[in-house]
C-alpha cells in the first residue's frame, strides 16, 4: 500500500508536471546527457537568449489535455464508501491534484487513471502505465493460485523495463523498484488484504 | 503541520481468526509504547527485548490455555510471522539500510543503482535483470539506460545464508567499503 502510494505520487506528480512533485526537471534532464541517452529530450539552448529550452516529453500534457485529464477525475461520482472524495483534491484552474491520502492513492491506480489516462496521452504511454494499474489490481484480489503470480512476476519485469524506457532514471527511485518484488511476497505471504 | 512529538507502538494480531476478525480493533493486542520524544531509530531493539523474550518463551515452553469449544486445556505457542511497518521502520527493525546505495532490502547486496550527479541521488534502473536471458531489450542500451544488462536477478538468501552475511559485513564491510548492514536485529535471537 505504500509502495502503491508512492509510485501513485511519482506518476500524477510528472505527469501533470507539478513543481516540486516532478521528476522531470532540470536536474533530471542533465543527467540524460550525462548518461547520453534519449537524446530527444536533451535541453536545448534557447536562440534568442541565454536560457535553456526543455522539450516536451511523451510524457507530459499539454494544457488542454492536462484539462481533459483532471476534468474527467473532478467529475468523477462513486458509490458510499468506495473511496473518500477525490474531486476535492482535484484542482483543474491550477491543473494540480494535491492532498491524496494513501487510500486516494489506492482507488486512483486501481480504478480511476486507467480511465482518466485514455484520451490523453499516447497509446505507447497510456498502455504501460494501464499494464502497471492493473499489476496492482490484479495483485490485491482476493483469490491468488501460485501460477497467476509467477505469470505476473514476469509481466511486470516487462511493464518496468517499459517503464524504463519512458520515464527520466531519476523517477527509479527505491519505491519503484519495490513494485517488481511484490508478486513474490504475495507468493510467500499470501494475498494482501488478509496480512 | 510540524509533529515534535513521536510515540511508537508494538501492536500484536492473532493470525489464527478469521481474516474478516483479526484486523478489527478488539483483537488488537498493544504490546509496546516506545515513548517520545523521539523515535526510538536503530536502537528499537532495546525496547524490543522483553517481548522478544516473551515470544521465545512462548515458542519454547507455550503457556496453558483453556480450549473453551473442547472444555480442556492444551499447551498454546506463537511464532511471529512477520512485521508490517513503513520503509523507514524496516530499515530500524531489520538492520538493512533502506537508504542510498543498497537500499533494496530484497536484492540485498546484490542492488544495483546508479548515482546521478546532477539529481543527487540513486536511481535503481537495473529491471532488465528480470527477463528472460535472451531478451532482445537487454542488448538494447539505447532505450533504457546506455548500457547492455547481461547480470542475472539477485540470488534469494535464505536464513542461514543471511546470518552469515551479517556477520562478514559487520566485521570487515563489502568490497567497496559500504555497510549496509547497520546491525544484528534482536529478531536473528530467536530460534526459529
Amino acid at each position: 500500500m505504500n509502495i502503491e502510494k508512492n509510485v501513485c505520487d511519482n506518476i500524477i506528480g510528472t505527469l501533470l508536471n507539478q513543481e516540486g512533485k516532478s521528476k522531470d526537471n532540470y536536474k533530471a534532464r542533465a543527467d540524460l546527457v550525462d548518461m547520453g541517452i534519449r537524446s530527444m529530450l536533451h535541453p536545448q539552448p534557447n536562440p534568442n537568449n541565454n536560457t535553456m529550452r526543455f522539450p516536451r516529453a511523451c510524457y507530459q500534457m499539454t494544457n488542454k489535455e492536462k484539462d481533459a485529464f483532471l476534468c474527467i477525475l473532478k467529475n468523477v461520482k462513486c458509490p458510499d464508501e468506495c473511496s473518500s472524495s477525490i474531486p476535492r483534491c482535484v484542482q483543474v484552474k491550477q491543473r494540480k491534484i494535491f492532498g491524496l491520502k494513501s487510500c486516494d492513492c489506492h482507488v486512483l491506480m486501481q480504478e480511476l487513471l486507467p480511465i482518466a489516462l485514455r484520451g490523453s496521452f499516447p497509446d505507447k504511454v497510456a498502455s504501460v502505465l494501464i499494464d502497471l494499474c492493473n499489476f496492482f489490481k490484479q495483485i490485491c484480489s482476493k483469490v491468488l493460485t501460485v501460477e497467476f503470480l509467477e505469470q505476473l512476476e514476469s509481466q511486470i519485469a516487462i511493464t518496468v523495463c517499459q517503464l524504463e524506457t519512458i520515464f527520466p532514471p531519476s523517477f527509479f527511485t527505491v519505491m519503484v523498484h519495490l513494485v517488481i518484488h511484490l508478486a513474490y511476497e504475495a507468493k510467500v505471504g499470501g494475498p494482501i488484504q488478509y496480512r | 503541520m510540524s509533529i515534535n512529538h513521536s510515540t511508537w507502538s508494538v501492536i500484536l494480531f492473532p493470525y489464527d481468526l478469521p481474516p474478516w476478525m483479526c484486523m478489527k480493533q478488539s483483537f488488537f493486542m498493544l504490546s509496546l509504547l516506545i515513548p517520545g520524544p523521539k523515535g526510538p531509530g536503530k536502537n528499537v531493539d532495546v525496547y524490543l527485548q522483553p517481548l522478544v523474550q516473551e515470544l521465545q518463551d512462548l515458542w519454547d515452553n507455550g503457556i496453558e490455555t483453556f480450549h473453551a469449544y473442547k472444555r480442556e486445556t492444551f499447551q498454546l505457542r506463537a511464532a511471529i510471522m512477520w512485521t508490517i511497518n513503513d520503509f523507514p521502520a524496516y530499515a530500524n527493525l531489520s538492520g538493512w539500510s533502506t537508504k542510498g546505495q543498497y537500499a533494496c532490502p530484497c536484492c540485498g547486496i546484490e542492488t544495483i543503482s546508479r548515482w546521478l550527479k546532477h539529481g543527487g541521488k540513486f536511481c535503481h534502473m537495473c529491471h532488465r535483470r528480470w527477463l528472460a536471458p535472451k531478451h532482445k531489450w537487454r542488448l538494447n542500451g539505447e532505450d533504457f539506460d546506455g548500457t547492455r544488462e547481461l547480470r542475472k536477478p539477485p540470488r534469494r538468501l535464505h536464513g542461514d545464508s543471511i546470518l552469515i552475511q551479517i556477520d562478514e559485513c559487520l566485521e570487515e564491510g563489502l568490497e567497496d567499503g559500504a555497510q549496509p548492514w547497520k546491525k544484528k536485529s534482536i529478531f536473528f535471537t530467536l530460534a526459529y
